[in-house]
């Protein structure tokens, strides 16, 4: 996770109650699990859904949990095994934040309406395109036998290994970001502590 | 401040966030590569039946004229991973269960679904190469019988050009071919199997006796207990044979009479001999036991005349025999 978010900001200066229900709501209760996080932004309570595109291309999605469009596209918000447990264990160390933002990095410049390509780990994706490989490798070799016995079966093990190319193909890992915000209760500005963030591989 | 959920306590915001979250779906090529790995499995045990199924030198022997002996030492390389590929084939469908239950793939799995592919073809290529060397040690035999019934014709078209020569030449090969494959593919003597016990040592027919003619439709094998008393009486026979021929012969005995008791012991021990090998085919021990005694009564006899040279002579009233001796039976 080395992508900053296009909202972070570098110096932040907190008000003694922003800081006060940080610290009550999010900080402690993940310090008590071994959990040292930090604030990464002061905003103005953001939209449902905000889009952005960066200069360097590609698509920022900043969404309410509740209002993912990417979410809703694909049916749940994906998240590895590892990470679903670690935001279980904060939660139930008492993290009990005001609003969570997900934030969603997509290839291209994509438009609300635009279909959303499903995601992958892309450790895994990885390994299976390298398993397929090789297995696709290992049935050619046995078809190419079994060509060269029997002089049938042509085309076969070409249209497999037409299939491990396609397969090998790589796409840029993205980065979704899970932000947890704590609203200050004077002036509504809302502190945001950054919860987890991971790689995923969009299919093409 | 309108934007945020209006009375979203902190319990529901990121429990309701939790209560979203489901891990990732596995890559569209994970269930390709469950199929690959499955599919290699099944080959394993595939294979694992073929190997398994492949003849064995004695089954050759009844149906391929040609190195049914060697074919089958090759074929038992073949088939000798058959329960390795079995077992690797049972567990590789457990373990390729397992993984697809779990829906997760890491290195670890992925090699294991790599592994089982390539294994599976790799062992369906070994149970193929050895069925396609049965089906060349068949062929090859079905073309020497399709050789056969070429000669035929071919003896047909000539006897009617009248090519009576070249009729009658090819009629002879062609009946010369035939014996010889049916005698390789239906007669095939047991030792080609298993040449160790019933093969008689040459060093035994040279001395006892001309070479016996082997028995020709034995179709099932001697017991090996009476192959063993077979080999143990002969060897017995051929130390009594050479020992005879230390037995003084004192006057009137001489060495033309030595000469023909030697003689008529040798053809007395081929007949024991030839007796022994149909008794070891029809499981007669009873045969096995009349040799014995009679080689007992002709080790007796030797001792008895070694010791006492013209005692034997002048008790008997004949020169010393150990066909004399016998019980008369050959």
């Amino acid at each position: 996770m080395e992508t900053l978010t296009p909202w972070q900001q570098p110096e932040l200066r907190p008000t003694p109650a922003l800081e006060h229900q940080l610290e009550r709501q999010i900080l402690a209760p993940a310090r008590s699990v071994g959990e040292d996080l930090s604030l990464v932004a002061i905003t103005e309570p953001p939209p449902p859904v905000s889009i952005m595109h960066p200069p360097q291309g590609g698509t920022w999605i900043a969404a309410r949990h509740d209002r993912d469009p990417v979410a809703a596209a694909r049916g749940a918000l994906h998240a590895p095994e590892a990470e679903i447990e670690r935001l279980r264990r904060l939660h139930e160390a008492g993290m009990r934040p005001d609003v969570i933002l997900v934030g969603h990095q997509l290839p291209g410049r994509w438009q609300p309406g635009d279909p959303v390509p499903p995601a992958y780990l892309p450790g895994e994706a990885a390994t299976v395109n390298r398993v397929l490989a090789a297995q696709s490798s290992a049935v050619a070799f046995g078809l190419g036998l079994v060509q060269a016995a029997a002089g049938i079966g042509g085309g076969l093990g070409q249209a497999a290994a037409g299939g491990v190319a396609r397969l090998g193909e790589t796409v840029a890992a993205l980065d979704p970001v899970i932000l947890g915000g704590t609203r200050e209760p004077e002036t509504g500005l809302i502190g945001w502590v950054f919860l987890g963030g991971w790689d995923e591989q969009p299919s093409r | 401040m309108s934007n945020l959920p209006a009375e979203h306590d902190d319990e529901s915001a990121f429990g309701d966030f939790l209560s979203r979250l489901r891990p990732y779906p596995v890559p569209p090529g994970f269930r390709v590569a469950l199929l690959y790995a499955a599919g290699g499995s099944i080959l394993l045990l595939l294979a694992g039946l073929a190997a398994s199924a492949l003849p064995t030198g004695r089954e050759l022997s009844g149906h391929v004229a040609i190195g049914a002996e060697q074919v089958g030492l090759l074929l038992e390389v073949f088939s000798a991973p058959a329960a390795v590929f079995a077992f690797f084939g049972l567990a590789g469908l457990t373990v390729t269960a397992v993984i697809g239950l779990r829906r997760r793939v890491d290195e670890g799995a992925g090699g294991v679904l790599t592994a089982l592919t390539v294994f599976g073809i790799v062992a369906g290529i070994w149970a193929a190469l050895g069925w396609v060397i049965v089906a060349i040690a068949f062929l090859t035999t079905i073309v020497l019988y399709g050789f056969v019934v070429a000669l035929i014709l071919g003896a047909g078209f000539a006897a009617m050009r009248a090519e009576w020569g070249m009729a009658i030449g090819m009629v002879v090969v062609a009946v010369l071919l035939s014996s010889w494959l049916q005698n390789a593919t239906g007669n095939d003597p047991p030792q080609t199997a298993d040449p160790s016990p019933s093969s008689p040592p040459a060093t035994e027919q040279s001395v006892i006796a001309p070479p016996v003619v082997e028995p020709t439709e034995q179709h099932k094998p001697p017991p090996p207990g009476l192959v063993r008393q077979r080999i143990a009486l002969e060897a017995r026979m051929t130390s009594e044979y050479e020992a005879w021929h230390e037995v003084p012969y004192v006057s009137p005995c001489d060495h033309t009479v030595r000469t023909a008791e030697l003689a008529s012991l040798r053809d007395v021990m081929a007949q024991m001999r030839q007796r022994l090998w149909e008794a070891a085919r029809n499981r007669e021990p009873g045969a096995f036991r009349q040799v014995a005694a009679d080689l007992e009564r002709a080790d007796r006899e030797r001792t008895r005349t070694i010791i006492d040279p013209h005692g034997a002579y002048e008790q008997f009233s004949r020169c010393p025999s150990a066909v004399g001796v016998m019980a008369f039976r050959w």
